[in-house]
């Protein structure tokens, strides 16, 4: 029963039919199989169920305010402000790509739209400091992954519905491999040009006078996380009310630059349905195929299946972390995330480890599928951006912090308490 | 008719995308509200339920039209023209016919909620049968544009205008789609930097 609906999963995806028609069909399949009940019919109601979860509301807001945030032009004066800063370091400006990456991307949800809002500010600056291409564009690509990690999170909070495990905590699971991935990533900067200074550019001795002048532009994205994180954990409002209320803070950030317009707000509009629709009819074929899956027994019957084969926890674990890094090669990171988490999040937890941890775990090695090629969109958005050069010096320099990214799921594993100790104390 | 179901579905997600702006500035204000004056609305969540099964049905299928609904490239892209030409209208037939589905089975949960006259479990007690009517609405336009893509999809292939149909429903290479999210940056990122 496994072995057959897993072969049928991946050959509709290899031939190419859209992830939500693949998961709505393999639903229709199984229950057609191997349930004594037409699960079918209930395909109303769970799709009504699925497409009104308060939760879930989340997400288009987050899309939203990233895309109010990408038309005010906030990033490029973080990103001036971050630069001024960190430019005297070894490594330079390509701190403030991370810096500013993750800053940027504390407050917005796609990280394929911070790629490209920090890669058009921060290429202009690569050529006129003289930057080894490589490394310089591999800091972009992967400082734009960090915004799934830090909070607030769009795929945080998918992991959380799909899993059933508090959003709130998963946040607070967020902050310290967030900001300690932050910090691996500046040091592979930070040792790369130690070793090869080749790949540094020319030195900007600081100004401390300019550097405080800059100060002004990083105001904006620290009020919004404020408001967004901190309105959730003072108790003042849900994770959709917070998403609402960075949603409303945006629109008048962006009024104050005299940004807003009707012609803004319709494209804002338009960018967000287009990435939100995507993913709500996953959402929603993913709730009907799961909706089968626990009526029929399958879980069950996997989790015996995997109790058959004697792994330990341990070397499950590593298969599992294998599978996602292939699988990621392959596949657009939300739909993979959508796809894989009702399934394999039960069988982690059934080995002994903690949702919110591996939720975590799981955040990373999307990352990671994000700056993997051959379906890496962060690579290509930085090479849209750069317009001449091979994708392959991309690929490369990107490469250092996939490794980066290995380390800290080597950490997480050795040590727990990395995601779960901020949890366990606020909680 | 070949610009005007675009065009609807355009509109659809402008719509859909208005109403999350004004349910956020709503939801925003009865935050303030609870928090500052101790007013209780409690309307905003229950509208925000609502304005998501619109974003996702009313969006379905300009994100059809933008080719945004994700599939996996990586093999069908190794095909020659016409086998990738093929193995797109296959996608396109997969998408059809779950749209057709999710539109049957909408449509029957929106009519036993006006049979049974249902009303939502909250102080608001909205007849159901209205947001699912708007949410069955967007799914009927999305079936419809699925088969209207599926038809001139097939046309084109019949008569070898290969390169049409794969920018019609063919799978955007990731090149392309970097550009489209880039083009929403450049312009205003440029002026920025002055």
């Amino acid at each position: 029963m496994i072995v057959p609906s897993l072969f049928i999963l991946l050959a509709l995806l290899a031939i190419g039919l859209p992830v939500a028609a693949v998961l709505a069909l393999l639903g229709y399949l199984l229950s057609e199989l191997h349930a004594g009940l037409p699960l079918w019919k209930a395909m109303g109601e769970t799709s009504w169920q699925a497409s009104t979860n308060t939760v879930i509301v989340c997400v288009p807001m987050f899309i939203l305010m990233g895309e109010v945030l990408l038309r005010s032009g906030i990033a490029s004066s973080l990103y001036q402000a971050t630069a001024k800063w960190l430019s005297w370091v070894p490594g330079g400006i390509m701190h403030a790509n991370i810096a500013a990456a993750s800053m940027f991307a504390a407050t917005s949800g796609s990280s394929a739209a911070t790629a490209a809002t920090i890669g058009t500010v921060a290429v202009p600056e690569m050529k006129r400091n003289n930057y080894a291409p490589g490394l310089f564009l591999g800091s972009i690509a992967a400082g734009g992954t960090l915004g799934i990690l830090i909070p607030p999170s769009i795929n945080l909070v998918v992991y959380g519905v799909l899993t059933q495990t508090s959003i709130p905590k998963l946040y607070l699971a967020g902050f310290v491999p967030g900001f300690l991935l932050t910090a691996l990533f500046m040091l592979v900067i930070f040792v790369a040009c130690i070793f090869w200074p080749r790949l540094d550019g020319d030195k900007i001795s600081f100004d401390p006078l300019q550097a405080f002048r800059t100060l002004p532009g990083l105001v904006p994205p620290v009020l919004l996380f404020i408001i967004v994180v901190g309105s959730i954990y003072l108790g003042w409002a849900t994770p959709t009310e917070a998403a609402s209320l960075g949603v409303t803070a945006s629109l008048i950030l962006a009024a104050t630059r005299g940004k807003l317009s009707f012609a803004m707000l319709r494209d804002a509009a338009e960018g967000t349905i287009r990435t939100s629709a995507m993913i709500l009819l996953i959402f929603v074929a993913a709730s009907f195929l799961n909706f089968v899956i626990a009526t029929t027994g399958l879980t069950a019957a996997l989790n015996s299946f995997i109790a058959e084969l004697g792994w330990s926890p341990f070397q499950m674990l590593l298969i599992i972390i294998a599978f996602y890094l292939v699988l990621g090669c392959f596949m657009e990171t939300m739909s993979m995330m959508i796809t894989t988490v009702p399934v394999i999040t039960p069988i982690v937890v059934a080995m002994g480890y903690d949702p919110i941890w591996f939720g975590i775990v799981v955040i990373i090695l999307v990352e990671a599928a994000m700056i993997t090629p051959p379906v890496g969109v962060n690579l290509y958005i930085v090479q849209a951006v750069r317009r001449e050069g091979s994708l392959n010096s991309i690929i490369v320099g990107a490469l250092p912090f996939v490794i980066a990214m290995l380390a800290l799921i080597g950490l997480l594993i050795a040590f727990p308490e990395i995601a779960l100790w901020l949890p366990s104390v606020l909680s | 008719m070949v610009n005007f179901l675009p065009r609807v579905a355009r509109a659809m997600a402008v719509a859909a995308g208005v109403s999350l702006i004004v349910v956020a500035i709503v939801v925003s204000l009865e935050v303030i509200l609870r928090k500052v004056f101790m007013i209780s609305l409690n309307v905003g969540s229950e509208m925000s339920s609502y304005v998501l099964a619109i974003v996702a049905s009313w969006g379905a299928a300009f994100a059809l039209f933008e080719r945004a609904h994700v599939r996996i490239d990586a093999l069908t892209r190794r095909f020659s023209r016409r086998g990738a030409a093929y193995a797109d209208l296959v996608a396109l037939l997969g998408m059809a016919l779950f749209s057709l589905a999710m539109s049957w089975f909408a449509y029957g949960t929106f009519a036993e909620s006006l049979r049974m006259k249902s009303r939502s479990m909250t102080p608001l007690a909205i007849p159901l049968w209205i947001p699912q009517g708007l949410w069955v609405l967007g799914l009927l336009v999305f079936s419809f544009s699925c088969l209207f893509l599926l038809a001139r999809g097939i046309r084109l292939v019949l008569a070898n205008r290969l390169d049409e149909a794969a920018l019609l429903i063919g799978s955007p290479t990731a090149e392309t789609e970097a550009l489209t999210e880039l083009s929403q940056v450049t312009p205003l990122a440029e002026d920025n930097t002055k």
